[in-house]
């Protein structure tokens, strides 16, 4: 057994301070604090409980208890409250009263207002009470907020209660144990816990961990509410008692191992082997604190590893133990500060670090189950999720009853009762067999059905036996006129004939550059006849990659369409061939079922193309399947927009084995002859691939309206588009298809039943086993992720000419028989109805800020808020990984991610998106990943600030966090936690001296879009008469105010944008002249350039000389506060022929030379009280250094003014001091001597 | 399963090569020919090994 790290003990003693009324907060309080700041509706946080009273509830006896409780327990009169510096306390209130509702047996509503109604923090008590009159007694409920209990506190509570009301009933003194401390102490001491290293070793152990992502059924919103639903499972008593025999064996808890299973369970569930989870733990660490009541609860980080071939259940509990171990070791560490060391930072959506919590309650305290101990009521309430899904175990009665409270806005019960079926099992099986791999406990999946065997019948057969039944029919028509299945067979033959002559015969490739004309199938049907298998060449591929694919086929011949021909040098030339020569008679049958029918060639993965060879025993599979699903039989018409390099063209076989029409012809690249087409050919069934549907969609799908069957494809079908087509076309069957080549253009098909969110793949076609199974290759539970593998005879023979990637791809079937199974690398699930869910591809995860990101995930909430088509890709630039979305669309792609911040997580959000006209695809339709363009303008080094006050919002910020922060950069992504939000806000507060919603910084991260939040909000008003223009003067921003009247004095002011904006100067001009404390003035406000050029501008030697040739009537009074103050004295005086005087606010004043003075001027001098603490580059204080500069300009014989007023070097500090010194500057115009 | 760890090259009644994790029990119907190691290298002995990559039912009835 491994030497595990002991709990780092507090070195400070805890001992009670009588005469403290003010506490810090414990770690765990804080955070509660700071959810009920966020979630101000929210009652997931009220800790709720009842009891039964014998007979009769005294009405007095219980007043009097609930009194000894407030005066017992200090936390219970305590209230938090914020102070100025955004530091949160409990303050010990003298008394608090403890309000009861008399409800009598109309109880229910009242108990439900009490358990949900928001309680103030502020306020104490944080406990109501309802005396409610049950069926067979009194009941008393008691609802309160966690932050001052927890579950045990509760029996701590009932015990106290029950002593209290018997004493007081019994008129003697209540026997309860004396209590040495008070909760407040126990956080003054908790605080005062020095940090031994374990942040540190937690954040390492926490290095690169991906977050649990498990499938959700619904797409996950802002709006968090708190509503939840619980799944209870129990296990057997056996079970139980053997399962802590197996903890005990193994050196652990029960805990551990109902935490081995959870982790097991939803790195299962969840595709991934790194499992985060939080553990709640209930923490006294001291014997003194085991009679308080109050908040002592722990968050816990768990990260466990459950991968690893073969791991066996107990190796699990080992590791998981180990893991548990050493986070009960580090758990004083607070919970909030791993945060901001991992810079989990905060999603409004998510759970800092984990979305899933353990919580094992282990036994009741002795309280609950001494005798006598008060009889619980529990009053049905809605159930509160403060989690995505949170495991509450217990062993009651010898039984271990776990409690999986879920999030129904995320989850169906389905799902969670699947996971919890999982869990269960996994748990049963796992004490049972504890050293027996868990891949082979033989878990409990969907099972799937095993395919039957296909018939064998080749496509020659069946078209053949077509054109004996119905001659006259129309097999082909579009491009070229139409054939009937007579003339399509008799020409086939011919074409044989001469195909024969060339040497074409079983076991030969025969490529075929084709444009989409009827003559299509005479070419196919006849290298077929000959018993040889036809390859499609795409005739817009470059010429070094046809001839690749040439080489690599080892095509005996290729048959080209005459204006393809210079495509492929040496083609023959269809329209050449004297027909006419040969005999139109059926050759005899050469096609076997293992002979091979077609290649079709995809991009492969290695950059080279690979080519899927699939027989006609697959083919035969397709085609008698189809009608299962399709409407193809006599009197239909079929049509399929894509190449015929695609193989959803190989479906127009189906028609053609039974005895309907075939569509061939251009639709256009954009599908622009596609309404003319399905018109003129009176098309029933038409197949897409999902963003043709798209393109449709937005286009109108009226003049579809005649179809009686509408066949998606692909992967992910924008599920807008899916029910946009449902509802335009009433009487058309809307269905979604999956399939990839190598099983033959279908696996699966949905035939549009109800789904939600996503548009399910649905149900194995005839034929065909679809399996999904997890890394053990055992089939998966309902809405557990797996890989998706498909067998039976519409497999491909495989990879031509490459026999290691067949071998890779194509797999032995576990179940035995000797037959394969091809792994599709698609990862999907079970939906309760045993429809397959996709869920994206297993290689296309990505992982970016340790978030483990399905990529497909984000391209269909692109589709939802309005991309038409979306791609997501991972990309290395030269600021690191990022995620980039190429977008087709009508809107902007900037509006696009402000729209997909609203429903995504922010790990979520891509950090391009790239508007494109088209997303460049395969010559199979795939998205082609190489062609999308790079993403440009990377951005380099941080921006600087842009204004004033972006700098000064980044600096509150940067002494909060520690550490610079740049303008442009992220609060939480820059070790800031929600915790330090009050903080950072309380140092805007002070700069700005108003109220700022602590809200504000969840929306806006960093100081540049947190100051434009609060300019938004801040628009200065003038009132009637006065004029506040925005201007430009020699490239500089002005702004110009003239107050009613004719101006009679001149403002100057620097830094004008931070005056107007932020102080609101015009404002205060506008009250002043009103009032008749100014005469009406005019005030030119000049902004420098930018925040960085500000200090060289405005200190620079010829700033005053360069103010002087600004427009102005008279002499003007300069105005300036900080650098603008040395600048505005400066002006005043060396240009007294155009300045009067100044208003210079906390300048730096004995940093620069001022200057000469050339005569008497009109200065006011002002500093905050609070600036004595800044020190000057001279050693001086800041508000000495203006004492100095006045006694010195005064004794130069200027007219002075000085003013010392409260705050610091702030925007609230000037504002206030502003209309005390604008009225004394422009009180009189002092004459130039 | 088939993305980490050692394989072992195993061959059906059809004369198709696959993969198989070492460790596990071949599926019946398979058999291990008796090459294994990690699977860039088992691949590579199958590119070298099967050279008709037609079924054998295909192969003998042609």
């Amino acid at each position: 057994m491994p030497r595990f790290e002991p709990r780092p003990t507090n070195p400070f003693p805890l001992h009670r301070d009588p005469s403290r009324r003010r506490f810090p907060l414990s770690a765990g309080q804080e955070r509660l604090w700071w959810l009920r700041q966020l979630e101000s509706s929210h009652d997931q946080y009220h800790i709720t409980g009842g009891w039964r009273f014998p007979a009769w509830l005294d009405p007095s006896a219980l007043a009097a208890a609930l009194a000894g409780l407030t005066r017992r327990h200090d936390v219970l009169r305590s209230g938090f409250v914020l102070d100025a510096d955004g530091l949160v306390a409990q303050e010990v209130a003298d008394t608090a009263e403890i309000p009861v509702v008399w409800a009598g047996a109309a109880w229910r509503e009242a108990v439900e207002r009490a358990a949900s109604e928001p309680f103030d923090l502020s306020r104490p008590p944080l406990v109501r009470v309802v005396a409610a009159e049950l069926d067979d007694g009194p009941g008393l409920f008691m609802a309160m907020h966690h932050i001052v209990t927890d579950r045990w506190s509760m029996d701590v509570l009932a015990r106290d209660l029950f002593e209290l009301y018997d004493a007081a009933r019994e008129a003697r003194e209540p026997d309860l144990p004396g209590l040495a401390v008070q909760y407040g102490d126990y956080a003054a001491w908790q605080r005062r816990m020095p940090d031994t290293g374990g942040l540190e070793q937690i954040a390492k152990s926490l290095d690169g961990h991906s977050r649990l992502e498990l499938p959700t059924d619904r797409p996950r919103t802002t709006t968090v509410d708190g509503a939840g639903r619980s799944v209870v499972v129990e296990l057997p008593e056996e079970t139980t008692s053997a399962l802590t025999a197996l903890a005990w064996r193994a050196r652990s808890s029960t805990a551990v191992v109902v935490t081995a299973a959870l982790v097991t369970t939803l790195g299962a569930f969840g595709g991934q082997d790194d499992v985060v989870i939080g553990a709640i733990v209930s923490d006294r660490p001291r014997p003194e604190l085991h009679d308080l009541v109050g908040f002592f609860v722990n968050t816990l980080v768990l990260r466990v590893d459950v991968g690893g071939r073969g791991l066996t259940f107990r190796e699990l509990l080992t590791r998981t133990r180990d893991v548990w171990m050493t986070a009960d070791a580090r758990q004083d560490v607070p919970f909030e500060q791993i945060v901001g060391a991992v810079n989990a930072g905060t999603d409004d959506r998510h759970n800092p670090i984990f979305d899933v919590v353990v919580n094992h309650a282990g036994d009741r305290t002795a309280l609950a189950s001494a005798p006598g101990a008060p009889v619980w009521w529990y009053p049905d309430l809605p159930v509160t999720a403060r989690f995505d899904l949170s495991l509450t175990t217990q062993v009651v009665d010898g039984r271990l009853r776990a409690a999986f409270v879920y999030r129904p806005s995320l989850f169906d019960e389905a799902t969670i009762r699947s996971l919890a079926g999982r869990y269960v099992e996994l748990l049963e099986r796992g004490v049972a067999e504890p050293d027996r791999p868990l891949g082979e406990l033989g878990l409990t999946g969907v099972p799937s059905e095993p395919a039957l065997p296909a018939p064998r019948t080749t496509v020659v057969e069946l078209v053949e036996a077509q054109a004996a039944l119905r001659p006259q029919a129309a097999a082909v028509t579009g491009e070229g006129g139409e054939l009937s299945y007579g003339g399509l067979n008799r020409r086939a033959n011919r074409l044989a004939g001469y195909l024969a002559e060339r040497g074409v015969g079983r076991g030969s490739v025969v490529a075929v550059c084709l444009k989409p004309t009827i003559d299509r199938f005479v070419v196919l049907l006849a290298i077929l006849k000959r018993g040889a298998a036809y390859f499609p060449l795409d005739p817009a591929f470059p010429a070094d990659r046809l001839r690749f694919l040439l080489d690599d086929s080892g095509a005996v011949l290729t048959v080209a369409s005459a204006s393809l021909r210079h495509r492929v040098p040496g083609a023959t030339v269809l329209d050449e061939i004297d027909l006419a020569a040969y005999d139109a008679e059926n050759p005899p049958l050469a096609a076997r079922p293992g002979d091979l029918a077609y290649l079709i060639s995809t991009s492969g993965s290695t950059g080279v193309p690979k080519s899927v060879a699939i027989p006609h025993s697959a083919l035969s599979r397709l085609v008698a399947g189809a009608p299962d699903y399709l409407d193809i039989g006599p009197g239909t018409t079929f049509l399929q927009a894509g190449p015929l390099t695609f193989d959803v063209s190989v479906l127009e076989w189906g028609p053609l084995a039974h005895g309907g029409t075939v569509v061939v012809t251009g639709t256009g690249a954009l599908l622009e002859d596609l309404e003319e087409v399905v018109r003129a050919h009176d098309v029933s069934t038409l197949k897409l691939v999902s963003p043709q549907l798209d393109l449709l969609v937005e286009r109108g799908l009226r003049g579809l309206s005649r179809l009686r069957q509408l066949v998606v494809g692909g992967d992910v079908v924008n599920p807008k588009s899916f029910s946009a087509a449902r509802e335009a076309l009433p009487r058309c069957q809307v269905m979604a298809s999956y399939g990839p080549t190598e099983s033959t253009v279908f696996a699966t098909v949905f035939r549009g039943g109800t789904w939600s969110g996503r548009v399910p793949i649905g149900h194995a076609i005839p034929y065909t086993r679809v399996r999904v199974l997890d890394r053990d290759l055992n089939p998966v539970p309902v809405g557990m992720r797996g890989e998706i593998y498909l067998s039976g005879d519409g497999l491909a023979l495989g990879y031509h000419g490459r026999p290691g990637l067949t071998a890779e791809a194509f797999v032995p079937d576990p179940d035995g028989g000797g037959g394969r199974m091809y792994r599709t690398g698609d990862v999907g699930r079970r939906l309760p109805d045993g429809a397959i869910d996709f869920l994206g591809r297993a290689d296309r995860q990505v992982k970016i800020r340790g978030y483990r990101i399905e990529t497909s995930e984000i391209e269909h909430t692109l589709l939802r808020h309005g991309a038409t088509s979306a791609v997501v890709v991972r990309a290395d630039l030269p600021t690191g990984p990022a995620l980039v979305a190429y977008v087709v669309t009508s809107g902007d792609a900037s509006e696009l991610r402000g729209r997909l911040r609203a429903t995504l997580p922010a790990y979520m959000l891509p950090d391009h998106v790239v508007r494109v006209a088209a997303i460049p695809l395969t010559a199979n339709n795939k998205v082609d990943r190489a062609a999308l363009p790079p993403v440009t303008a990377a951005k380099t080094a941080a921006p600087p600030a842009e204004s004033g006050l972006e700098a000064r919002v980044a600096e509150a910020w940067s002494q909060v966090l520690g550490r610079p922060l740049a303008a442009d950069a992220d609060f939480f992504e820059n070790g800031g936690h929600s915790l330090l939000v009050p903080r950072a806000t309380a140092a805007v507060r002070r700069l700005l001296g108003r109220e700022v919603p602590l809200r504000l910084m969840m929306a806006r991260r960093t100081p540049a879009a947190y100051a434009a939040g609060l300019l938004a909000e801040s628009l200065p008003g003038v009132g009637p008469g006065a004029t506040l223009e925005r201007g430009t003067w020699r490239g500089l921003r002005t702004d110009v105010y003239e107050s009613a009247g004719r101006p009679e004095r001149t403002l100057v002011v620097l830094d004008g944008s931070e005056f107007v904006d932020v102080m609101r100067l015009p404002a205060i001009l506008d009250r002043l002249v009103r009032e008749g404390r100014v005469p009406p003035v005019r005030a030119v406000f000049v902004s420098p350039s930018d925040w960085p050029s500000r200090r060289r501008e405005l200190l620079d030697d010829g700033y005053p000389d360069q103010l002087a040739e600004l427009e102005i009537d008279g002499r003007a009074t300069v105005v300036g506060a900080s650098l603008g103050a040395v600048a505005a004295l400066r002006a005043a005086l060396r240009r007294p022929d155009r300045f009067a005087g100044a208003v210079a606010m906390s300048g730096p004043l004995t940093e620069h030379d001022l200057g000469p003075s050339a005569a008497p001027s009109r200065l006011f001098l002002s500093a905050g009280r609070d600036e004595a603490d800044i020190v000057l580059d001279d050693g001086s204080s800041l508000v000495a250094a203006v004492k100095h500069t006045a006694a010195d300009l005064a004794a130069r014989g200027h007219t002075v003014r000085e003013e010392y007023g409260d705050g610091g070097h702030t925007y609230a500090a000037w504002q206030s001091m502003l209309p005390q010194a604008i009225s004394w500057a422009v009180e009189e115009v002092p004459d130039v001597r | 399963m088939f993305d980490e760890g050692e394989f072992e090259v195993v061959v059906n009644d059809e004369g198709q090569y696959s993969i198989w994790p070492v460790g596990r029990p071949v599926p019946a119907g398979w058999t291990a020919i008796g090459h294994s190691g990690p699977k860039a290298g088992c691949l590579a002995h199958i590119d070298a090994v099967w050279t008709d990559m037609r079924p054998r039912s295909l192969r003998e009835d042609a």
